[in-house]
């Protein structure tokens, strides 16, 4: 019969695979709301849903992908959880986190906001860490990296010029139609990144001057103002 | 034990070459750019989303339930929940202030101005107050002497004001305005409009005002006309300018360019924050003329600010439209950099003829003789 350790080490093997099991055996998500539902404890595994699995398939296969999505549907901890697969087992993986401003992207570990703070809050919530993860995982108010996987996640303020001259593996925007330069942040990802990946979120609006919503509705600048 | 099907194996099952439904609530299709486009609606998770959660949402996000139980969907919940890209397309931009109690009042007293034709650059413009029952162009709520109501007894203090000003070309079209708010209470304290007057001279106006407010910090529009006023101001010495944040990281800092950079409504950096402001009740208006022009901007079908009157214009027309708003949003950017207060002072003197105030005027006595020149006695 398997140890613990057998066991842990052969789920580990298949995260590293597939990143569906990574989220189903070592993430755990924090529910901000969950005192005011009467539960008591608020951190909680990752919900098996089909939507989150589908949209898990659909992120492997596009590297391109665009999510517009109704509010509260858990996809800002799928973009978390998928940059933290990324650098934990992709070797040299960059992983550019980016909001409207940069406290939104860095957020806050303790209390699961924020892209790069959710990002946080599963590295540090794995299970066996001690175990499974890199001996050293450096952690900055605005940065995750793995030295030994040369890899990281970096978060980033809205704009196109955060882009340009920089080669990342993954791109994950949050709240797209809120960042007003988010035009000229599709812009420079659409050239930057060849065989890196762009996953942008967003719940509709027209702040970025509906940039977001000619994206989603497959429109052209000049079908949108005719 | 079956063995796993790989993600990775898996490509037919999340194959999207033509648009394609994957199940409620979730659609995915290809587009021209070639990035996968996913709608994922509420309906998509059940389980998350449950009735009871799609109720309290659907209030909060002001829907109205009717008699029959159909509900009345507010574009918050259409845009939010439903996906529909335009559904604030003709909605308010303000329209918080419907839901919220106002505190317009007439104005306490009034000012004018004077220039003199003949002013030279150096002249700067003359406030005067106007008598009881005469109406100036400046309406004054309150006055820089005026105390804020919270302080405790014998205290005085010296309170911080910001101006925002927003200038036009002068000939008659829309107005030039300067407006002044309190950096404590952060509410009116006085507002200017002029549709006639020079942009040098909202300088002189606006230079006037902020000194009249012990010396308020200005913030003034640098585009187009701005540049002259901007000009005038710092030509007339006023050097209490606002400047130019840096806003990309996580601390602002200063940047050398005096005035906003923008004037147009559309600016979030300007609007959103001023939105926020007012949604969440950190400023309050006076001036019914400013509350009335908030209730004039609307989103258009593109989601830019708008100014009603102006919707049928081309974008480059409606951006150079400002009056009272912008003046606001611009005060109120000042005055969320100023201190409270310039000057505390509290009367410590202690009750007459008290122990403390024995000690204190033994003190005093022992004081002035030291002064007393060498050898004379008191």
């Amino acid at each position: 019969m398997a140890s613990e350790r057998e066991i842990v080490e052969a789920r580990w093997a298949m995260a590293a695979r597939d990143p569906r099991y990574f989220s189903r055996w070592f993430v755990f998500t924090l529910d901000s709301q969950a005192q005011e539902r009467g539960e008591s404890n608020p951190i909680r595994p990752w919900p098996a849903r089909p939507h989150l699995d589908l949209l898990c398939g659909l992120w492997w296969h596009h590297p391109m992908l665009f999510v517009a999505k109704s509010r509260q549907m858990m996809v800002t901890w799928f973009a978390s959880m998928i940059s933290v697969w990324q650098i934990l087992f992709r070797r040299g993986a960059l992983v550019y986190q980016q909001s409207k401003r940069l406290e939104d992207a860095m957020g806050d570990e303790a209390t699961g906001d924020g892209l790069l703070g959710r990002s946080k809050f599963i590295l540090s919530h794995v299970p066996y860490r001690s175990w499974l993860l890199p001996r050293r995982v450096v952690v900055r108010s605005d940065s995750i990296q793995i030295p030994g996987m040369h890899s990281g996640i970096q978060a980033i303020a809205q704009g196109g010029d955060k882009i340009r001259s920089h080669t990342v593996t993954q791109l994950v925007s949050d709240e797209t139609a809120f960042q007003p330069e988010f035009s000229a942040a599709l812009t420079a990802t659409m050239s930057s990144i060849r065989k890196g990946r762009f996953l942008g979120i967003t719940t509709p609006d027209l702040t970025d001057g509906g940039a977001s919503m000619r994206l989603a509705l497959d429109m052209t600048d000049e079908e949108a103002i005719a | 034990m079956s063995a796993p099907i790989w993600i990775a194996d898996a490509a037919d099952r999340y194959r999207v070459d033509r648009p394609r439904v994957f199940g409620p609530g979730l659609r995915a299709k290809p587009t021209r750019r070639g990035v996968v486009v996913l709608d994922l609606h509420y309906s998509a998770d059940p389980d998350g989303v449950t009735p009871e959660l799609v109720v309290r949402e659907m209030r909060r996000l002001g829907c109205e339930q009717r008699d029959d139980g159909t509900w009345s969907l507010s574009w918050r919940w259409l845009k939010e929940m439903e996906l529909d890209w335009v559904a604030q397309s003709g909605a308010q931009v303000f329209d918080s202030l419907e839901q919220q109690e106002q505190h317009i009042l007439e104005p306490a007293y009034y000012l004018r101005y004077e220039i003199p034709h003949d002013a030279r650059p150096s002249d700067e413009a003359r406030l005067i107050e106007c008598e009881p029952g005469e109406v100036g162009p400046i309406r004054v709520w309150i006055s820089p002497l005026d105390q804020p109501g919270n302080l405790p007894d014998g205290a005085y203090v010296q309170r911080s004001f910001g101006v925002g000003s927003d200038i036009s070309e002068g000939v008659g079209a829309s107005d030039s305005t300067v407006v002044v708010f309190t950096a404590d209470t952060r509410e009116h304290a006085a507002v200017f409009a002029d549709n006639t007057i020079r942009p040098v001279d909202v300088g002189r106006v606006a230079v006037a005002l902020c000194r009249y407010y012990n010396n308020a910090l200005l913030c003034m529009v640098r585009k187009m006309h701005g540049i002259s006023a901007l000009r005038e101001v710092l030509d007339l010495g006023y050097t209490r300018v606002w400047r130019e944040k840096v806003q990309n990281r996580a601390v602002e800092y200063a940047a050398e360019n005096y005035g906003w950079p923008k004037g147009e409504a559309s600016s979030p950096q300007l609007f959103g924050r001023w939105q926020d402001a007012l949604r969440h009740q950190q400023v309050t208006l006076h001036d019914a003329i400013t509350l009335d022009q908030h209730r004039q901007y609307l989103y258009d079908e593109h989601g830019r600010i708008s100014h009603s009157a102006l919707r049928h214009l081309p974008v480059e027309v409606r951006q150079r439209h400002g009056d009272l708003v912008i003046g606001a949003a611009l005060a109120y950017r000042a005055v969320i950099d100023l201190p409270k207060y310039q000057e505390y002072s509290h009367d410590t003197s202690p009750p007459e003829l008290s122990m403390a105030w024995r000690r204190q005027q033994r003190e005093l006595r022992r004081q002035r003789d030291r002064a007393l020149p060498y050898g004379e006695v008191r």
